[in-house]
């Protein structure tokens, strides 16, 4: 004689309701929480490098040879130009944009000659935005491999007259 | 003619209905809220808050902000920890001095403040740290004189507030 069906499986077809409201009540919650302490523009900050006393009486004890020139990125209305004590490395005229790919590019090989060196003056006219001089701090303290000059001294540019 | 109404529609309208609410798919949308949210939370590091008039320029930086004294620069006023400096910013941008004489009386006193508290508590030191938020069209002539005269006040720590690219 064969088993009668079980009466069990009819039940399977009943519409099983999850009580989501708890849940509900948590994410009402929560949602406004998050979203008023949420952060959508991160600030950062960019240090600016200023040598100290110290600093000056070790580099005249110990002189380094490598390291010991003086880098300066001179930006005017007009030219972006970067000198190493009175050499011009690079020099572009901005028409429209900046060429600061040509003055990474060019920062990136004089790193591979010295290594050590980690300080750069930028020399700005008094014309020159905050944006303006953000993006050339950008440009000279690192590239996509790796850091460039991070201590970034900023100073007025001394006006030629000759 | 028309058909006769069912019976059997008839009685099962007398049935009284549950109503429930299907509140699944909302559930969904919270959820993916509520992972987007968390995942932009941070509950580290100090907020630095920006006043409306005020676009600070963008960088590449990762550095994330230190407590400091906290200098607010928009095109038409200049803010130290709160408190509005009555300084005229185009004059100031115009001179040939270096010096901003109010900023520098106003950071002198914050100076002296600090060191009165540290001479009490030892926990407490002064830093020369400070954070300059500057306006992203500010031009360098005015940035300097701020700088300067902050880093006559004895703040040497200076760092300028960025928002980050993504």
């Amino acid at each position: 004689m064969a088993f009668r069906p079980s009466e069990k499986r009819k039940q399977s077809n009943y519409i099983i309701d999850l009580n989501l409201a708890p849940f509900l009540s948590l994410f009402v919650a929560l949602i406004p929480m998050l979203l008023l302490t949420a952060i959508f523009q991160e600030v950062g900050i960019i240090n600016l490098y200023l040598p100290t006393a110290e600093e000056a009486v070790m580099e005249d004890v110990v002189p380094d040879a490598e390291s010991d020139f003086t880098l300066a990125v001179t930006i005017t209305p007009t030219e972006l130009s970067l000198r190493k004590d009175d050499q011009v490395l690079f020099r572009d005229s901005i028409a429209e944009e900046m060429n600061l790919q040509g003055l990474t590019a060019q920062l990136v090989e004089l790193k591979g000659s010295s290594p050590g060196k980690k300080d750069i003056v930028l020399l700005l006219d008094g014309s020159i935005l905050y944006q303006t001089i953000i993006d050339v701090m950008d440009s000279v303290r690192e590239y996509e491999g790796g850091e460039l000059y991070p201590d970034i001294s900023l100073a007025d540019r001394v006006v030629e007259t000759s | 003619m028309a058909y006769a109404p069912s019976k059997r529609r008839g009685l099962r309208s007398k049935k009284p209905s549950l109503f429930v609410l299907n509140i699944t798919s909302m559930l969904d949308m919270f959820t993916i809220l509520i992972i987007f949210l968390l995942k932009s939370y941070s509950a580290e590091g100090i907020i630095l808050t920006i006043p409306a008039d005020l676009y600070l320029p963008t960088s590449t930086t990762q550095s994330a902000p230190e407590p400091g004294l906290i200098i607010e620069l928009s095109q038409n006023s200049l803010i130290v920890d709160g408190t509005v400096l009555p300084v005229d910013l185009a004059k100031i941008e115009n001179s040939d001095s270096l010096l901003i004489p109010e900023l520098l009386e106003n950071l002198s006193e914050k100076v002296r403040w600090y060191e009165q508290i540290s001479a009490v508590n030892p926990d407490v030191s002064f830093t020369g740290q400070m954070v300059l938020e500057g306006d992203r069209d500010i031009p360098f002539r005015l940035l300097k004189k701020i700088l300067y005269t902050s880093g006559q006040a004895g703040f040497i720590n200076q760092s300028l507030a960025v928002f980050q690219k993504e």
